[in-house]
C-alpha cells in the first residue's frame, strides 16, 4: 500500500515529491496517527453498514423484531466510538499542523539568518516574506489535511473495494473501475488546467492588488481629481476579468460533473447489477444488502478528497518558494569552526555581561583596497576604497546619497563580502571571524530602524536580552527616549504597532540608540543616527552619542555637518571612491566635494 | 438578530442577481434530489429483488435509476456555473462599491490614513465573500429543502417514520447553535493568535538586519516558538469544539439511521409497511439527514463571511467625509492681477467630537501670488489647515474662501483644478514613473512629462538611477527612491497640474545637502506665479516665504515676516532660537501621520 502511495506521489519528478514530504519531517508520527484514525473511522462506517445489512436480513427472514435489538445496541456503540475517533482526528490534525509549522518555520529562519540581510537585499523582501509566512501556512494545510486525507482515502477506498470484490467479483470490479476513473479525473484535469489555473489565480490576485494600490493612493488620486477615472478603469478591468474567469470556471467544473456522474453511476450500476444477479440466483440477499450499503462508502473518502484537492495547487507553488530559499547559497559563509574573535574565544563579553572596549590592535578597522557591487552587471558601489580607523578613533564618512557610505557598514557587519580587497578587524580578516563573534563586537544604529512586534522593552533589549530594568532605563534616558516612553499607554510594556500606535522617525531612532547603548559593543556604527531627530532634542542625543563613542572605535555615517563635528577625522566618499580625508577645517579648504556637501 | 443584520447587505447585492441564484438553487435541489431519489430507487430495487421480483419486474426500476443518474453531471455542472457566475458578478459590484466608499471618505483617519492594514483587510474581505456567493448560499437553501423533501417521502412510506426522524433532524440542525457563543469567542481568539504569529514571522524577514546585527537569532526563534505554542493552545480549543460539533453531527445522523432501522423493523414486523420498502426507508433516512449536517459546515463558514461582510459594508455604507454639493463657477482672478487670493475666516475644526480642537478661530489671508508659510510645533494644526483647504475635511465653523467663494460652494472637481497639492509623504502608485507624473494631467505627452521632471530636478535621477528610466515601475523600485526624490516627483506632478493655487507640505526628515538644495530649487520653481500655502519645517524654507503664520496649539499666535517676528520676540523667536545659525535645522521631528494618529479616537 505504501508503494502505491509513493508511486502516486512520485508522478512527475520523484525526488521533488520525496523532498516535499521531507518538509513534514518531525510531524510524520502525527500524520501517521491521523491516517490511522481516519481509517478507523472508515472501519466504523463499514461496521455500521454490516450491522444494518444484518438487521435488514433478519427482518426479511421474518425473525422477531426483538432479535435485532443487540444489533441496534451494537450500532449505537459504534456511533459512540466513531464520535470519539472523529473528535481525536480533529485534535491530531491541529497538532500535526502546528508541529509542521513550528519545525518548518524554525528551519527556514535558521537558514535565513545564515543567508543574512545580503540575501533579502537582492530579492524583494516580499518574496521571502510570502514564503515564510503564507507559504508555510499553505504547506501546513497541505500536510495536515490533504496528504493525510489522501492516504486515508486511497487506503480506505481500496479496502472497501477489496471487500466488495470478495462479496461479488463482478460488482467489485465495476466499482473499482469507477473509483479508478474518479481518481484519474483530477490527474487529467490537472494536465488541462494547471497552467490556466495558475493564470486564473494570478490574475485574480493582480486585480485585487490593483484595487489595493488605488485605495492606498486614494488621497493622491483625489487630490488630482483622478480617482473617478481610476475607479472606472478598475471596474472595467474587473468586468473583463469576470468574463475570462467565468469561461475558465465553466471548463474547470467539467471535472466536478464527471466525478459526480462516475460515483453516482458506479453505485447505481452496482446496485442494479446486484438486484438482477440476486434474481438470477448469483448473489444472496445479504450480499446484495452489503452492496447497497457499502458501495457508497467506497466513494465517500474519494469525494472528501476531491474537496481538499484544490488546496494542493497553492501548496506546490509554496513548496517551490521554500526550496528556492533552502537552496540559496549564503552570500557570506562562516569560517570553519575553531575560528574565534580576535581577542579570544569568549568574544568581547566579560562574565558580568558588559562589553569591554578592546585594547591593543583589536579595535581598529581597516578597509584594504575594497571593491564591491551589489549587482555584477552594474558599476561597483565601492571602488578600491582603503580606509583605516584606529582603535578608539571616531571617523566620519560623508558623501551624497548613493555614494556608498552605508555599504561600508554592511561590509563591516559582513552582510556581504567584498569582490576584491579585505576588511580587517584588528589584524584579522572579517572572513576569518565567526559571524556571531563579529556581530557581537559591533553595535549599529541605522537610519531606518525596524521595530519588532513586541513591547518597547523587548525592542530595546534586542541585543541584550538579559539586561536589567535599571540598565534599560539608563540606556533609554541616555538616548533621550525615556520621556516619550513614559507617555505611552503602558510605558515600557506598550506593544509597538498595536492599535495604530506608531512611533515617529525620531522616536524610533532614539530606541535604536538605546538599543546600541545596551549592547555596549567595542565598535559602533552610527548610520545617519540622528537624521530624524528634531533640533530641540538633537543636542542632548548628540551628547549621549559622544559619550557612547568615547573609548570605542566609531564610524559615523552622515551627510550633515553637525553630526560629524565631533569626529577625529572625516572621509569624503564620492561615487564609490575616497575623494578626500582630513579634519573639518582642512577639508573645507582642500576638498570641493566636501565644501559642496556642507554648503 | 445580529446575523440577520449582517447578512442583509449581502442579500441586497444578491437581489440584483436573483435569477442566477434561483437557477443555482433549483439546479442544486434537482442535483441533490436526484441523488436521494437514486439512492431510494436503488434501495427499492434491492428490496424488490430480495422479496422475489423477477428480472422483468425489476426492469422499470432499472430504467428509472439510469434516468436519475445521467442528468446529475449536467445539473451539478450547471449549479456550480450559475453560483460562480453570480459570485463573480457580485464581487465586481462590491469591489467597485468599496472603491467608491474609500473615495468618499479619503483621507479621513478611518478609511484613508492608517490605510495599510485597513485597505488590505478590505480587499481580503471582499475575496472572502466569494465563498458566500459561490459556495454557501445555494448549498444552504438546498440543505433545508432536500431533507424536507426526503422526510415527506418517508411520511408516504409511513408517517411514523417521519415523526420518529423529525426530532433527530431538528437536533442535527441545531448543533451549531449550541456552541455558537463559544465558537465566536474561539474564532476571535484564534484569529488574534494567528495574527500575532504571522506578525512575528513578518518581523523575522523585515527585521532580518537588526536580528542578525544584534545576534538576536535565539531570542527571535524562542519568541516564535512561544507564540506558536500559544497558537497551538488556541487551535486545540477551537479544534476540540469543531471536533465535538462534527462528532455530534455524525453521531446524530447515524442515530437517525438506527432509529429508522428500528422503527421500520417494528412496522414491517407488524405488517404496516411492505418488507420490500424496508431498505428504502433506511436509505432515505440516511439521505434525509446527511444534508442537514452540511448546514453546520455552512454555519461555520458563515461566521467568517459575516465578519468579512461587516468590515466590507462598513466601508461601503460609510457617509462621505465631505458632501459634494457646491455649484458655484470657479472664481475669476480680480483686476489686480492674474492670481487668486485665499482667506481663512475664523476656522475651527476638530477630528472627532471627543477630541480637542485641532485648529481654533484661525483667520488669515493669502494675497494673490503670495507665499504664506505655516509655522509651529508638531500638532499646532499646520497640516490640518492645508487639508481643510483641500477639503479632505470640512471646517466645523468659519470658512475658507478662494477669492470670496467658500470652498464648500465649489464642486470638488473645480476645487481640485484650482489647487495643486504636494503632500508630505508622497504616495506613488504602482505604475511607471511617467504615469505617476501624468496623473496630474491625463493624456500628457512624454515631452510634457520630461519638461516638468526637468523643472522639478527629477529628470536626472529618473534617467541615471532608475533601471528603465521613465518606464520604471515604482512598486518595484519605490523603496529605493529617497524622500527627496519622491517629493520632486510630486512637485513635477504639481507643475504639470498647473493650478493657480499650491498647497505644499514640506517633508520633515533630513535630506543630504545636495538633495535638499535640489528640492528647495524645485519648490521655488513650482511656487513661481502661484498663490502658495506652505507647511514649513525648515528655516531655509521658512525664509523663502513672504509672510509667516505662526500657529500655537491650533490658534494663530503671530503673523508677519521673519524679521518682524524675530524683532517682536514672541512665539516665533522662541521657536527658532535653537536653530539660529543652523539654517538646515528641522523645527519638529514628527510627521503629520503622527499628528493624525494621535487624534485617532
Amino acid at each position: 500500500m505504501r508503494a502505491i502511495i509513493n508511486n502516486w506521489l512520485r508522478r512527475g519528478t520523484p525526488t521533488a515529491a520525496r523532498r516535499l514530504l521531507g518538509l513534514a519531517a518531525g510531524a510524520r508520527g502525527w500524520m501517521a496517527l491521523g491516517v490511522l484514525l481516519s481509517l478507523l473511522v472508515t472501519a466504523t462506517y463499514v461496521g455500521q453498514g454490516v450491522l444494518v445489512a444484518t438487521s435488514l436480513i433478519r427482518i426479511f427472514d421474518g425473525e422477531a423484531w426483538a432479535r435485532i435489538i443487540p444489533l441496534l445496541v451494537g450500532g449505537v456503540a459504534l456511533l459512540v466510538v466513531r464520535a470519539a475517533l472523529l473528535w481525536s482526528t480533529e485534535l491530531v490534525a491541529v497538532t500535526t499542523g502546528v508541529a509542521i509549522k513550528a519545525q518548518l518555520r524554525r528551519r527556514l529562519y535558521e537558514w535565513l539568518f545564515v543567508l543574512g540581510p545580503g540575501y533579502t537585499a537582492g530579492l524583494r523582501t516580499g518574496t521571502v516574506q510570502a514564503t515564510v509566512v503564507d507559504g508555510v501556512e499553505r504547506l501546513e494545510t497541505y500536510f495536515s489535511k490533504f496528504i493525510v486525507q489522501l492516504i486515508a482515502a486511497v487506503v480506505g477506498s481500496a479496502a472497501i473495494l477489496t471487500g466488495m470484490v470478495i462479496v461479488d467479483p463482478l460488482i467489485g470490479v465495476v466499482l473499482a473501475g469507477s473509483a479508478v476513473a474518479i481518481c484519474t479525473t483530477p490527474l487529467i484535469a490537472r494536465r488541462l488546467q494547471a497552467e490556466r489555473s495558475a493564470w486564473f489565480w494570478d490574475t485574480w490576485r493582480r486585480l485585487g492588488s490593483g484595487y489595493l494600490d488605488a485605495l492606498q493612493g486614494m488621497t493622491t488620486l483625489k487630490a488630482f481629481d483622478a480617482s473617478d477615472e481610476r475607479g472606472r478603469e478598475l471596474a472595467q478591468r474587473s468586468r473583463d476579468f469576470y468574463h475570462a474567469s467565468i469561461r475558465f470556471v465553466s471548463v474547470a467544473n467539467l471535472r466536478t460533473g464527471a466525478m459526480g456522474l462516475l460515483s453516482a453511476g458506479g453505485v447505481a450500476l452496482a446496485v442494479g447489477m446486484g438486484a438482477i444477479r440476486l434474481s438470477t440466483g448469483a448473489l444472496t440477499a445479504f450480499q446484495l444488502l452489503l452492496v447497497l450499503l457499502l458501495a457508497r462508502e467506497a466513494f465517500r473518502p474519494l469525494e472528501d478528497l476531491q474537496k481538499a484537492y484544490h488546496s494542493a495547487y497553492p501548496a506546490l507553488s509554496a513548496a517551490r518558494g521554500v526550496f528556492r530559499l533552502l537552496d540559496a547559497t549564503p552570500v557570506v559563509a562562516d569560517p570553519p569552526t575553531g575560528a574565534t574573535a580576535p581577542d579570544g574565544p569568549t568574544g568581547a563579553t566579560s562574565p558580568d555581561g558588559r562589553g569591554t572596549p578592546r585594547t591593543s590592535t583589536g579595535g581598529s578597522i581597516t578597509l584594504d583596497r575594497v571593491t564591491f557591487g551589489y549587482d555584477t552587471t552594474k558599476p561597483a558601489v565601492l571602488d578600491d576604497v582603503s580606509l583605516r580607523i584606529e582603535a578608539g578613533e571616531t571617523v566620519a564618512l560623508v558623501g551624497r546619497s548613493g555614494a556608498g557610505k552605508s555599504t561600508v557598514a554592511a561590509l563591516l557587519l559582513r552582510f556581504f563580502d567584498p569582490r576584491s580587497g579585505r576588511v580587517l578587524l584588528g589584524d584579522d580578516d572579517v572572513r576569518d571571524v565567526a559571524l556571531t563573534d563579529l556581530r557581537h563586537h559591533i553595535a549599529l544604529v541605522s537610519q531606518d530602524t525596524y521595530l519588532f512586534h513586541g513591547t518597547v522593552r523587548d525592542n530595546l533589549a534586542l541585543g541584550a536580552p538579559d539586561a536589567s530594568q535599571a540598565a534599560i532605563d539608563a540606556a533609554a534616558r541616555a538616548a533621550g527616549a525615556d520621556e516619550f516612553i513614559d507617555r505611552l499607554p503602558h510605558g515600557y510594556h506598550t506593544v509597538v504597532g498595536e492599535r495604530g500606535l506608531t512611533l515617529s522617525g525620531g522616536e524610533r531612532q532614539r530606541i535604536a540608540i538605546a538599543r546600541a547603548l545596551l549592547k555596549d559593543a567595542p565598535i559602533l556604527i552610527l548610520d545617519e543616527a540622528t537624521s530624524s531627530i528634531d533640533a530641540a532634542n538633537e543636542a542632548g542625543i548628540q551628547a549621549a552619542l559622544d559619550r557612547l563613542a568615547a573609548g570605542r572605535t566609531t564610524l559615523v555615517i552622515a551627510h550633515r555637518q553637525s553630526s560629524v563635528r565631533a569626529a577625529d577625522r572625516i572621509v569624503v566618499l564620492e561615487r564609490g571612491r575616497v575623494s578626500a580625508a582630513g579634519t573639518h577645517d582642512e577639508l573645507l579648504t582642500a576638498s570641493p566635494d566636501y565644501a559642496r556637501l556642507v554648503a | 438578530m445580529k446575523t440577520a443584520a449582517s447578512v442583509r447587505p449581502l442579500v441586497r447585492i444578491v437581489r440584483t442577481y436573483r435569477r442566477l441564484l434561483l437557477g443555482a438553487v433549483v439546479s442544486g435541489i434537482v442535483d441533490q434530489g436526484l441523488a436521494v431519489a437514486g439512492a431510494a430507487v436503488g434501495a427499492w430495487l434491492v428490496g424488490a429483488a430480495i422479496t422475489g421480483a423477477s428480472p422483468d419486474e425489476l426492469r422499470p426500476g432499472l430504467i428509472v435509476l439510469a434516468l436519475l443518474v445521467l442528468p446529475r453531471a449536467a445539473v451539478g455542472w450547471l449549479e456550480s456555473y450559475l453560483a460562480h457566475d453570480m459570485a463573480f458578478r457580485a464581487l465586481v459590484d462590491i469591489r467597485e462599491q468599496v472603491y467608491r466608499g474609500f473615495e468618499r471618505q479619503a483621507p479621513s483617519p478611518q478609511a484613508g490614513r492608517r490605510s495599510g492594514d485597513l485597505v488590505s483587510t478590505a480587499m481580503d474581505d471582499v475575496e472572502r465573500l466569494e465563498v458566500f456567493f459561490a459556495h454557501t448560499l445555494s448549498p444552504l437553501v438546498v440543505a433545508v429543502i432536500v431533507p424536507t423533501g426526503s422526510l415527506v417521502a418517508l411520511w408516504f412510506i409511513h408517517p411514523a417514520l417521519a415523526v420518529a426522524l423529525l426530532p433527530v433532524a431538528a437536533l442535527v440542525a441545531s448543533i451549531p447553535a449550541w456552541l455558537r457563543r463559544r465558537a465566536e469567542r474561539q474564532g476571535h481568539a484564534l484569529r488574534a493568535t494567528l495574527g500575532v504569529v504571522n506578525a512575528e514571522a513578518v518581523d523575522g524577514v523585515q527585521g532580518l538586519r537588526e536580528i542578525v546585527a544584534f545576534n538576536g537569532q535565539h531570542t527571535f526563534l524562542d519568541r516564535l516558538d512561544a507564540r506558536t505554542a500559544d497558537l497551538h493552545d488556541a487551535q486545540l480549543a477551537h479544534g476540540a469544539r469543531t471536533g465535538a460539533e462534527r462528532a455530534a453531527t455524525d453521531a446524530l445522523i447515524a442515530l437517525g439511521v438506527i432509529v429508522a432501522l428500528a422503527t421500520a423493523a417494528a412496522l414491517v414486523s407488524a405488517g404496516s409497511v411492505p418488507s420490500s420498502l424496508y431498505p428504502t426507508a433506511v436509505v432515505l433516512a440516511g439521505a434525509a439527514l446527511a444534508p442537514v449536517g452540511k448546514l453546520g459546515d455552512a454555519g461555520r463558514e458563515i461566521g467568517i463571511v459575516i465578519a468579512a461582510s461587516d468590515r466590507v459594508f462598513a466601508v461601503i455604507d460609510a457617509p462621505a467625509t465631505v458632501p459634494d454639493e457646491g455649484t458655484q463657477p470657479p472664481p475669476e482672478p480680480g483686476p489686480a492681477g492674474p492670481h487668486l487670493g485665499l482667506g481663512f475666516r475664523q476656522v475651527s475644526f476638530r477630528y472627532a467630537a471627543n477630541l480637542p480642537p485641532a485648529v481654533q478661530d484661525v483667520t488669515f489671508d493669502v494675497a494673490p501670488g503670495e507665499t504664506v508659510a505655516l509655522v509651529g510645533h508638531s500638532g499646532a494644526g499646520k497640516s490640518t489647515l492645508a487639508h481643510l483647504l483641500m477639503r479632505f475635511w470640512d471646517v466645523d465653523s468659519g470658512s475658507i474662501r478662494i477669492r470670496d467663494v467658500d470652498v464648500r460652494d465649489l464642486p470638488q472637481r473645480t476645487l481640485r483644478q484650482l489647487v495643486a497639492f504636494v503632500p508630505q509623504d508622497v504616495h506613488l502608485l504602482n505604475s511607471s514613473v511617467a504615469e505617476n507624473i501624468a496623473l496630474a494631467r491625463p493624456g500628457a505627452g512624454q515631452a510634457d512629462i520630461e519638461r516638468v521632471a526637468h523643472a522639478a530636478l527629477a529628470h536626472d535621477f529618473i534617467v541615471d538611477e532608475l533601471p528603465d528610466g521613465y518606464d520604471t515601475r515604482v512598486g518595484e523600485w519605490g523603496g529605493r527612491l529617497s524622500g527627496g526624490q519622491r517629493q520632486r516627483i510630486a512637485i513635477a506632478r504639481a507643475l504639470l497640474r498647473d493650478a493657480p493655487i499650491l498647497v505644499m507640505d514640506e517633508p520633515v526628515s533630513n535630506l543630504d545637502a545636495s538633495s535638499e538644495h535640489a528640492l528647495r530649487l524645485a519648490m521655488s520653481r513650482v511656487r513661481a506665479g502661484r498663490t502658495t500655502v506652505l507647511v514649513a519645517h525648515r528655516m531655509s524654507t521658512i525664509r523663502t516665504a513672504d509672510r509667516l503664520v505662526v500657529l500655537h496649539q491650533g490658534r494663530v499666535a503671530e503673523i508677519g515676516t521673519h524679521d518682524e517676528l524675530l524683532a517682536t520676540g514672541g512665539v516665533y523667536s522662541r521657536l527658532v532660537a535653537p536653530q539660529a545659525g543652523a539654517p538646515d535645522r528641522v523645527l519638529r521631528g514628527s510627521t503629520s501621520e503622527k499628528e493624525v494618529t494621535r487624534h485617532d479616537p
